[in-house]
């Protein structure tokens, strides 16, 4: 559905993107990750038709996205990354302004104004000043916005900023709500955690480059050491432990040995076969498994937050 | 404690000069505002270029009196005299070009004369005058009275007579160019024109600023995300600041009708006349706005030059104080200012004995500079983020 090519902007000096390319397939839910600066911005503003790229090309369903195109920024819903809305006014007569920017008008407007306030929950206070609502609620009237003239491409930019954890989870079950029907979304976020949930394909962008593209778990196997394992042991021993089979790394703090493992399936079975010869017995078992943060760290040498 | 307060101190200095223009402009202002009026004080106060006042002598009486006065009006270095026929000087004071046209009635010496040596009836000058305008008048009529003395003393006694201290030998009689029943209001409507549109461009200032502030706040961005092109946009924040600006004016002047009881002049051609100037000085207001909110990058830039703007168009377009007050040069450079058309047009339709092709005149103007505004704010809108 979306194709992004070589795509390159400065402003001045400053160079913005210098190379992004990747693509999103229809219904799909992608992450674009990065931590801020990494140019995450930039690239969607040109997705969006907001500004032109310097060089590459952004193609919308075979056509081709530009400032002076309408066309592709019918089939976009864009969430601005701040809350683009007029806060003198109610949510309902924003939706009404907002709606009208894409032909929306007479009794299909209002179905959608009260699907979209229905969907984010914001039905009972639509006639109220958005000014008098909550940074949570600006937020998911933020996205009814974007949502009224049923967009096929959804664009969300960093969409959960200083939002509480009740209107972040509202705001979650909304997206899932629009990939259940098959709505295709881009999402992009410093927030790993929030890729986890929502997004099967995700890049990954530093210094204005994507520097990975990958489906979530084959960008989590991209990280050599993978797997921690927590094992609760019975008692404290007196002796040191001997070096267990197949484990890349173990330590012993009190009762509790951890484990790290390549790969879960194949090692720790053997690994917990081993301590069991040994007369231990264990009364919990926990894994991890190596997170975005890890794969960033890893590819870039420093953390997504830093 | 002395750390703290410094670098509280600091803090609020780094950020005034961290916007350099903004800082630019908060120096300019005050200077020019200073400069101007300074300039004004000291071309009125220099006592070897005394200001001139403009009148239109139409001399009926054609009489050695009369060019014996001429000469000394002229030698008074207090007017500038022209000489004129009734209906030129008439339609000039109607129009504001002069402040007073004097008439000297055919008989007007002989009368004097025998006013003077035999207390016959005084005759009468006629004085037509910009009501508008009563200190330039005011001053005519001292001098007048002076020079007139003066040069009937010659006329009857030689240079060498006393003045008697009798009944005066001619009496002046005034004649409003102002539209019937409008002279005692005329002061009160030109000021409601001056204030009523400061006050609209003040508030096109504030238009521009919650505009620069919809920028900072995402708004254009999400705006340009949609199918909708930017001369859309801007066509309906010109069109909406237009009937917001329309509606300011009609209170304003409404206030004026209802409670110091100027009313235009009533015929139809003054009421749409007035209707017209009305819409497009909302439309210069309108336009402005988005002229300013075009040009400045920050609303601090744009706010200070855009108050710098306003407050020079005030006085140049006679908004604060007649236009007369000034030197020539800047009366012929208010026609530069789309105050002055809007004022000079209100004044027409209220009490300067404007016609309807008056109206369309100032309403051709005030759309010229409307459509100037509009197409560099087109062309100069930074619609795009300017940083990542």
């Amino acid at each position: 559905m979306l194709e992004v090519v070589g795509i390159r902007k400065s402003f001045g000096d400053t160079v913005a993107v210098k190379d992004a390319s990747f693509s999103v397939s229809d219904g799909a839910c992608y992450g674009l990750l990065g931590p801020n600066g990494a140019g995450k911005t930039t690239v969607i503003s040109i997705i969006t038709g907001t500004m032109n790229a310097d060089g590459g090309r952004v193609m919308l369903d075979g056509e081709l996205v530009s400032k002076d195109n309408p066309g592709p920024k019918r089939k976009i819903g864009y969430v601005p990354q701040d809350i683009a809305l007029f806060g003198e006014i109610s949510a309902h007569d924003n939706l009404r302004f907002f709606g009208s920017l894409y032909g929306l008008y007479g009794q299909h407007l209002l179905n959608r104004i009260e699907y979209s306030l229905e969907l984010t929950g914001l039905t009972d206070r639509a006639s109220e000043p958005v000014s008098h609502y909550s940074g949570g609620m600006k937020r998911r009237l933020n996205i009814a916005a974007a949502l009224l003239h049923e967009p096929e491409l959804v664009i969300l930019d960093e969409p959960t900023v200083g939002v509480d954890p009740q209107s972040r989870n509202a705001i979650f079950d909304a997206l899932e709500n629009l990939t259940s029907r098959g709505k295709t979304i881009l999402y992009t976020t410093h927030y790993m955690e929030e890729v986890e949930r929502l997004c099967q394909r995700v890049a990954i962008m530093d210094h204005g480059s994507v520097i990975a593209e990958e489906t979530l778990t084959g960008m989590k196997q991209l990280v050599p050491r993978q797997n921690e394992v927590f094992v609760e042991l019975d008692r404290s021993l007196t002796v040191p432990l001997g070096v267990l089979p197949g484990i890349v790394s173990q330590s012993l703090d009190g009762t509790t040995l951890t484990l790290e493992v390549i790969d879960l399936n194949r090692d720790l079975p053997r690994a917990l076969l081993a301590l069991s010869d040994m007369g231990l017995t264990y009364v919990s078992v926990r894994t991890q498994e190596s997170s975005l943060e890890q794969v960033f760290l890893h590819l870039t040498g420093r953390l997504l937050r830093d | 404690m002395l750390n703290l307060l410094w670098e509280l101190v600091r803090k609020d200095l780094r950020i005034f000069v961290a916007d350099r223009k903004s800082v630019m402009i908060s120096f300019v202002t005050p200077v020019v505002l200073a400069c101007f009026i300074g300039y004004l004080y000291q071309s009125t106060g220099k006592p070897s270029e005394p200001k001139r006042v403009s009148v239109l002598l139409v001399d009926q009486d054609k009489s050695e009196f009369t060019k014996d006065l001429i000469e000394r009006l002229d030698k008074s270095g207090a007017f500038d005299v022209k000489s004129s026929s009734e209906a030129a000087a008439k339609r000039k004071v109607s129009h504001g070009d002069v402040a007073l046209a004097i008439v000297i009635p055919s008989g007007f010496s002989d009368k004097a004369i025998q006013a003077m040596s035999q207390h016959s009836d005084p005759p009468s000058y006629r004085f037509l005058v910009d009501p508008s305008k009563a200190i330039e008048v005011g001053m005519a009529k001292g001098s007048i009275m002076r020079v007139t003395m003066q040069a009937l003393t010659k006329q009857v006694y030689g240079n060498m007579a006393p003045i008697e201290d009798s009944q005066m030998p001619f009496k002046i009689s005034e004649e409003s160019q102002a539209a019937p029943n409008s002279a005692d209001t005329s002061p009160c409507a030109h000021a409601f024109a001056g204030m009523g549109m400061q006050g609209l461009l003040f508030w096109a200032i504030e238009s521009a600023m919650t505009l620069l502030r919809e920028k900072k706040l995402g708004l254009w961005k999400r705006l340009r995300s949609s199918p909708v092109s930017p001369t859309m946009f801007l066509l309906g924040k010109g069109i909406s600041s237009m009937i917001r600006a329309f509606v300011i004016l009609c209170v304003v002047f409404g206030m004026g009708f209802l409670v110091f009881h100027f009313q235009i002049m009533p015929t139809v051609g003054n009421y749409v006349g007035f209707g017209l100037i009305a819409l497009s000085a909302s439309l210069m207001a309108a336009t402005f706005g988005l002229f300013v909110a075009a040009l400045g990058r920050t609303e601090e830039q744009s706010r200070g030059l855009s108050i710098l703007a306003v407050l020079g168009m005030c006085m140049l377009g006679g908004a604060w104080f007649p236009l007369s007050f000034l030197p020539q040069f800047m009366q012929t450079l208010s026609k530069a200012v789309p105050i002055s058309w809007a004022v000079d047009g209100f004044d027409g339709m209220i009490w300067r004995n404007g016609g309807f092709g008056d109206a369309l005149t100032a309403c051709a103007v005030l759309v010229g500079f409307s459509l100037l505004f509009g197409l560099v704010a087109l062309k100069r809108i930074r619609w795009e983020p300017e940083a990542a």
